[in-house]
C-alpha cells in the first residue's frame, strides 16, 4: 500500500525548470498557476488523482490559470505546504455510500441517488461534484451533472444552466472537458443540454431561474425514463453560493424540482443547521455534512471574472488559443420571465452573448423554455456581424440576450 | 397539417405500446404487428419512430425479437418502411447488436445476412447500409475474439449425445436419404428441425405443411427466424434438440484428407526426430482424429473447428514443416473445400483464422438463403444438402453426456490436440481458434488467462461496493475510515489505460470496456493527427428532444456528437458518425431544410402559394450559391410544392403517379417494392423472416 507516489512539475515560462516531489499516502499536493504561465506535471510511480481523476504515470499534464489539488491514496508529493488534514476520507465515504444506493437501485430498478451540493462560494462545491462523478465513472456509471451555477459555465459558457450525462473520463486539464467541437481534443466532449439564463446570480432573476430548473429537471427525469444506466447512477447536481433567503428559496425549488434525496453542505455549519432543520421532517431527503478541504482557494472576483471570461473565449475559439480576453464586466438587469424585443441598436447588443433559441415559434412561453443552441457575440450598424462558434448559416431565427458581455481584446 | 401531426402520435404511441408485449419471439405478435404497419403505411414515419424507440429503450433481451418485427416489416412491406428504417439501421442495429449477448449476436449477424440477399435475390437493404454495419461486426468481431479465452474453449467442443448412439444404425446412410427428395422417410431421418429459433426453418413450415412430409432436402434451408412452437408441436416433426446439422461426407472426406496429410507430415518428422514426444502425441490424436472422421458425420461446427486447427498446424512454425517441407503445406482440398463455400473466400497460409471464420460465417448464412432463390449463386458440389452452420449451441449442460468415450469422442480429442500440438504455438494463435470456436458457446464468462491480467494486485478481495459495510449518511460513518473503501477504487479496478490513467475491473467484462477504451484512444489520436490542419468549429448544441432521446455509448463512437453541422453550401444535414445518436425526429427538419428550390424570376410563380397547404413558401438568400432560394420546397412538373406537404401527400396516394414524376424529395427507393394487401396474406410463404 504504501507505494511513495513522485511527481514532477515543470513551469515553462521563459525556462525550464523540473522539480521533483515525494508524497506520503493521503496527502495533497496543491499548487496555484497564473493566467499566462504553464505548468507541466508528470506523474512518475505511484498513484495520484485530481479531483477523483486518476492521473496517468509518465503522461505530461498541461495546466494554466487553474489551483489544482493532486491526491494521493498510496502516498504522494507536496510543496507549498503539505497538507495532511484532508476531508478526502470523508468525501470517499461518500462516495462508497452513493455508490451502494446505486447498486441498490438497480437491482430495483429504481432511481439512483440525486444529489445536490450546496454551500457558500469557494468550498469546493464544483470539486467535490467532479470527485464524485469521476469516481461514479469507475464504476461504470453514467450520472448525470448538472450545473445550476450560472456564473461559472463548468462545460460551457457561464450564464447558462445544463446538463450534461458524464459517460467518460473527465479532463483534468481542462477541468471538465467542454461541449462537442468538431475539434480534436484530448477527452473527447460531452453533450449537454442548455438553457441560456444570462445572469450570473440566481437571485437576478429569481423566476426566470425557478423557469428554467424545472424544466431542466423534467427534461433530465424524461432522459432518464429511456436511459437505464444513467437513471441508477443518479444526479449530481452544483449549485452557486446560496445562503442567502432568496438563496433557501432556490434550493428548497431544486431539491423538489429535481426530487434530489440527498443534499451535502459543503463547509457552512449554518446552511448544514438550516437545511437539517428543513428537511427534518421530511422522509426520503438526507442532509449531510461535508468540511471543505483546506486546499480551497478563494477566488476573488477578478479571478472569478477571469475565468469566465476564458471560458465565453474557449467556447468560440477552443482552449488551444492563448487567453487574452479582456472583460468589459456584466450589466445587471433586473427584468423577469417576459420577453422583451430588443431593438437592434447599437448600444445593447454590442459585445453582448445571444443564446441561439431552438424554438420555431414566437410564443414566449417556448421561447423562454428552449435550450440554447450556442452563442454570439454582436457589433451592429443596421447589419449584425456575429462571432459564431460554427460556420455556416445559424440554424434558427431567434436569438436570446441576457446581461452577458464579452470583447476580444 | 396539425391534425395529421396529432394522428401520427397517436399511431405511434399506439404501436409503441402494441410493441410492448413482443419481449419474446413470437411468430403471431410479429406478423399481426407487421400487418398494421401495412395498414397504417401512412404513418409509416411514426410506427418506424415507435419501433426504433423500442428497440432503443426495452430490455436487451427484449431487442431481438423487435429486430426481427423490423425485419419481419422490411421484407414483408418494404417500400417507405426501408428507406425510413434506412435511416437510422446503422444505429439501431449496432445499438442492439452491442447490448446482446453473444448467442443473440449471432442471431443478429443472421438477419444481417439475410438483409444482403433477400428473399427475391435482391437486397432488402442497399449496400450502403449494410455494408457499414458489416464493417463495423467485422471488426468488432477480429478485435474481441482474439482475446478470448483459452481455458473456456478446450472444453467445449462437444457432439450430441444422442447423435452419437445413433451413428451406427443411421449415421451416413441417413444422410444419403436426405439426399433423395423423393424417398424421404420423415421418422427416420434426424433431420435438423429445431426447437430452437436459430435454425433455418423452411418456409413451408410456416404454413403448417409439416405434417405431410418432410420437405425435400433440396429446398433446405429456408430462411425464417421464427419460433414457430405451433409447428413444433406437431407431434410428426421429429424434433431433435440440439441443432446439430449433418455434414455432407465431401466435407468430411477433404478434412480426412487433410487430416492424413497431417499425418503423414508428422510421420516423416518424428522419422527424423523421434525422441519427441509431443510430435508423437500429436500424431497419435490426430489418428484418432481420422478414425473419427472416418466413421462419425460432424457437425458443420465441429468440421469449421477441425478445419481452423488444422489451419493453424500449416501456420505454426512447426519444426516438422519448417525442415522437412520449407514452406507450410496446406493440402490442397483445404483449398477446395474452403473455397467451395463461396466464391469471395481466398485462403493463403498466412489469413487471419479469425477474419476467415467471421467471413464463413457470413458467406454460410447468406449463401443458405440465396441458394434458396435459384440455387444458381452459387457452386456448391451439395446444393441440396449445405450444411447449415449455426453457430450457436446449446449449452452442453443440458444433454445427458455420454459414457466417455475417446475414439468416438471429438470433444476430448480436440482438446488433447490443443494440449500437446498447439501448446507452444503461442497464445496469440490459439486464442484465435478457441475465441472464434468458442466465443458464445459457453454463457457463464469464462476466466481469462493468467497471464493476460496485468498488474493485479495478488490480494484484493474487496471487488464491490456492496462487500464493504454499508455506510449510512450520518456524520459518523461519514467521518469514519472504512476498511477496503480505497481499495474499491484502485485495488478492484486493476486494469489501468497508460495514456490517461482511468481503470477498469479485472473480470473480462473490464478487459472489454478497457480495449475498447484504448482503440478509442487510437481513433481520438489519429483524429487530432488528421483534424489538425482543417479549420474547427464548435457544434450547436442540442434541443431538448433530441437530448432526451440521444445516447452517446460511451466509447463506442468513433466521433463526437454532433447534431447540426453545416456544409459548405450552407444547408444542414446530419453528421452519421455520430455513433448512437438517434435522430429521428430530425427526419421532417431534414426535408425543411434539405430541399430547397430557386425562387423563379417570375414574380407571379413565385408568389404562388403551395398548392397542397396553401400557404406561401418561405424565401431565403443563400450565402454561397448566391441565391434566393426557396426553404422546404420540391419542384414537381413546374409546381412549387412544400417538400414535406409533398412527401405527405405521396405516402396517402400511395405512390401515385405523382411519385413517378417527381424529380426531387422523395426518396428514389418509394414505389420499388409494391406492397399489397395480398404480400400481407401470403407473407408466411415469403421466405420471411422475421425470425
Amino acid at each position: 500500500m504504501h507505494s511513495s507516489t513522485k511527481g514532477q512539475a515543470k513551469s515553462s515560462q521563459q525556462k525550464e525548470v523540473s522539480k521533483e516531489w515525494k508524497l506520503e499516502p493521503e496527502h495533497e499536493f496543491r499548487f496555484e498557476i497564473d493566467f499566462g504561465t504553464t505548468v507541466k506535471l508528470k506523474l512518475i510511480s505511484g498513484t495520484a488523482e485530481i479531483f477523483g481523476t486518476e492521473i496517468g504515470i509518465g503522461h505530461e499534464y498541461e495546466f494554466s490559470g487553474r489551483k489544482v489539488a493532486i491526491f494521493t491514496w498510496h502516498g504522494i508529493c507536496s510543496v507549498e505546504y503539505v497538507a495532511n488534514e484532508t476531508p478526502m476520507t470523508s468525501y470517499l465515504n461518500m462516495h462508497i455510500a452513493l455508490e451502494q444506493c446505486r447498486e441498490e437501485a438497480k437491482s430495483k430498478s429504481e432511481k439512483g441517488p440525486r444529489v445536490m451540493i450546496v454551500g457558500p462560494e469557494d468550498v469546493g462545491k464544483t470539486s467535490l461534484c467532479k470527485l464524485l462523478l469521476s469516481y461514479a465513472l469507475r464504476h461504470g456509471r453514467q450520472p448525470i451533472f448538472v450545473n445550476l451555477d450560472s456564473n461559472e459555465g463548468s462545460i460551457t459558457m457561464p450564464g447558462t444552466l445544463t446538463a450534461t450525462p458524464v459517460n467518460h473520463i473527465i479532463d483534468v486539464e481542462e477541468g471538465f472537458g467542454s461541449s462537442a467541437t468538431t475539434a480534436p481534443s484530448f477527452s473527447s466532449s460531452y453533450m449537454p443540454m442548455v438553457f441560456y439564463y444570462g445572469y450570473s446570480d440566481p437571485s437576478d432573476n429569481v423566476k426566470l431561474y425557478k423557469v428554467l430548473t424545472k424544466k431542466l429537471a423534467s427534461n433530465v427525469y424524461r432522459r432518464l425514463v429511456e436511459d437505464e444506466i444513467a437513471k441508477a447512477s443518479g444526479i449530481v447536481i452544483d449549485t452557486s453560493g446560496l445562503i442567502d433567503s432568496t438563496g433557501y428559496e432556490i434550493i428548497q425549488h431544486c431539491v423538489d424540482v429535481f426530487d434530489v434525496n440527498i443534499i451535502i453542505v459543503l463547509g457552512h455549519e449554518r446552511l448544514y443547521s438550516d437545511m437539517a432543520r428543513l428537511y427534518k421532517e421530511r422522509s426520503g431527503v438526507n442532509v449531510v455534512k461535508l468540511s471543505k478541504s483546506g486546499g480551497v482557494v478563494d477566488r476573488d472576483n477578478a479571478f472569478r471574472r477571469q475565468m469566465q471570461m476564458r471560458k465565453i473565449r474557449e467556447y468560440f475559439y477552443g482552449s488551444l488559443a492563448p487567453s487574452s480576453a479582456l472583460p468589459i464586466g456584466i450589466d445587471r438587469k433586473v427584468s423577469e420571465t417576459q420577453l422583451v424585443k430588443v431593438e437592434p441598436d447599437d448600444d445593447t447588443l454590442l459585445h453582448s452573448i445571444l443564446a441561439i433559441s431552438s424554438a420555431n415559434n414566437s410564443e414566449e412561453h417556448s421561447l423562454l423554455e428552449s435550450s440554447i443552441i450556442g452563442s454570439n457575440v454582436d457589433t451592429g450598424k443596421q447589419k449584425m456581424t456575429i462571432l459564431s462558434p460554427s460556420p455556416g448559416r445559424l440554424p434558427k431565427q431567434y436569438l436570446i440576450m441576457g446581461s452577458y458581455k464579452w470583447m476580444e481584446s | 397539417m396539425a391534425n395529421s401531426e396529432l394522428d401520427l402520435e397517436s399511431v405511434r404511441q399506439d404501436y409503441l405500446a402494441s410493441l410492448q408485449d413482443l419481449t419474446f419471439n413470437s411468430k403471431p405478435i410479429i406478423t399481426n404487428l407487421t400487418i398494421i404497419a401495412q395498414e397504417n403505411i401512412n404513418a409509416a414515419r411514426s410506427i418506424v419512430q415507435a419501433i426504433e424507440e423500442q428497440i432503443r429503450t426495452c430490455q436487451p433481451q427484449h431487442k431481438l425479437p423487435v429486430l426481427y418485427l423490423l425485419d419481419s416489416i422490411s421484407k414483408n412491406v418494404g417500400g417507405t418502411y426501408i428507406m425510413l428504417f434506412s435511416r437510422n439501421l446503422y444505429h439501431t442495429f449496432m445499438d442492439t447488436y452491442n447490448a446482446v449477448d453473444q448467442a443473440t449476436k449471432h442471431k443478429l449477424e443472421r438477419v444481417l445476412a439475410t438483409w444482403k440477399s433477400g428473399p427475391t435475390g435482391n437486397p432488402v437493404y442497399s449496400l450502403e447500409v449494410t455494408g457499414p454495419i458489416e464493417k463495423n461486426l467485422l471488426k468488432q468481431q477480429v478485435r474481441y475474439q482474439p482475446r478470448g479465452s483459452i481455458d473456456g474453449g478446450r472444453t467445449h467442443i462437444h457432439i450430441n449425445p444422442n447423435f452419437l448412439s445413433g451413428i451406427n444404425q443411421s449415421g451416413l446412410t441417413s444422410y444419403q436419404q436426405t439426399q433423395q427428395p423423393t424417398t424421404q422417410q420423415v421418422p427416420q431421418v434426424p433431420q435438423p428441425i429445431q426447437q430452437t429459433s436459430n435454425v433455418w426453418v423452411d418456409a413451408a413450415r410456416y404454413n403448417n405443411n409439416v405434417t405431410t412430409a418432410f420437405p425435400p432436402a433440396a429446398t433446405l434451408p429456408r430462411q425464417g427466424f421464427y419460433n414457430t412452437p405451433q409447428f413444433a408441436n406437431k407431434p410428426a416433426s421429429p424434433i431433435i434438440q440440439q441443432n446439430q446439422v449433418f455434414v455432407p461426407p465431401p466435407e468430411q472426406q477433404g478434412l480426412l484428407q487433410e487430416c492424413q496429410a497431417l499425418i503423414l507430415q508428422r510421420q516423416q518428422y518424428a522419422s527424423r526426430n523421434p525422441s519427441d514426444l509431443q510430435n508423437q502425441n500429436q500424431i497419435g490424436n490426430l489418428r484418432q482424429l481420422s478414425e473419427v472422421l472416418q466413421k462419425a458425420p460432424l457437425t458443420v461446427d465441429q468440421i469449421q473447428q477441425v478445419r481452423q486447427l488444422f489451419a493453424s498446424f500449416n501456420q505454426m512454425p512447426n519444426p516438422a514443416t519448417l525442415q522437412a517441407h520449407g514452406p507450410p503445406i496446406i493440402p490442397p482440398s483445404f483449398h477446395n473445400l474452403t473455397q467451395g463455400l463461396g466464391p469471395s473466400i481466398s485462403i493463403t497460409g498466412t489469413t487471419d483464422l479469425n477474419v476467415l471464420s467471421t467471413v464463413l460465417g457470413v458467406v454460410y448464412a447468406s449463401s443458405a438463403s440465396s441458394f434458396n432463390n435459384s440455387g444458381s449463386l452459387l457452386t456448391q458440389p451439395q446444393p441440396g444438402s449445405i450444411p447449415v452452420r449455426s453457430p450457436v449451441q446449446q449449452p452442453p449442460s443440458s444433454i445427458p453426456q455420454p459414457p466417455h468415450n475417446l475414439l468416438a469422442d471429438p470433444n476430448t480429442l480436440v482438446k488433447n490436440l490443443i494440449n500437446y500440438g498447439l501448446h507452444n504455438i503461442g497464445s496469440n494463435n490459439l486464442g484465435n481458434i478457441s475465441g472464434l470456436n468458442y466465443a458464445g458457446r459457453n454463457n457463464t464468462p469464462t476466466p481469462p488467462p493468467p497471464s493476460s491480467i496485468n498488474a493485479d494486485p495478488p490480494s484484493s478481495t474487496v471487488k464491490s461496493v456492496m462487500d464493504l459495510e454499508r455506510i449510512r449518511l450520518t456524520s459518523n460513518d461519514i467521518q469514519r475510515k472504512h476498511e477496503g473503501a480505497i481499495a474499491v477504487i484502485y485495488d478492484a479496478l486493476p486494469r489501468q489505460c497508460k495514456q490517461c490513467g482511468f481503470r477498469y475491473a479485472g473480470d473480462e467484462e473490464g478487459k472489454a470496456k478497457m480495449d475498447a477504451h484504448l482503440d478509442w484512444h487510437f481513433r481520438q489520436n489519429r483524429r487530432m493527427k488528421e483534424k489538425s490542419k482543417k479549420a474547427q468549429s464548435r457544434s450547436w448544441f442540442v434541443n431538448d428532444e433530441d437530448w432526451i432521446h440521444s445516447r452517446e455509448s460511451d466509447t463506442k463512437n468513433t466521433t463526437t456528437p454532433a447534431f447540426f453541422d453545416f456544409d459548405n453550401s450552407g444547408t444542414i444535414k446530419n453528421v452519421t458518425g455520430s455513433g448512437s445518436v438517434n435522430i429521428q425526429t430530425f427526419r421532417r427538419e431534414e426535408l425543411i431544410n434539405e430541399s430547397t428550390v430557386i425562387v423563379p424570376l417570375d414574380p407571379e410563380k413565385a408568389g404562388k402559394p403551395c398548392p397542397i397547404c396553401q400557404e406561401k413558401l418561405q424565401s431565403f438568400w443563400n450565402d454561397t450559391d448566391e441565391e434566393w432560394l426557396f426553404r422546404n420546397a420540391v419542384e414537381v412538373d413546374g409546381i412549387i410544392y412544400h417538400a414535406t406537404c409533398h412527401a405527405d401527400a405521396l405516402k396517402h396516394q400511395g405512390h401515385a403517379k405523382l411519385s413517378e414524376n417527381e424529380s426531387v424529395s422523395s426518396p428514389p427507393i418509394l414505389g420499388k417494392r409494391k406492397a399489397s394487401p395480398e404480400h400481407i396474406s401470403d407473407m408466411p410463404k415469403r421466405p420471411a423472416l422475421v425470425s
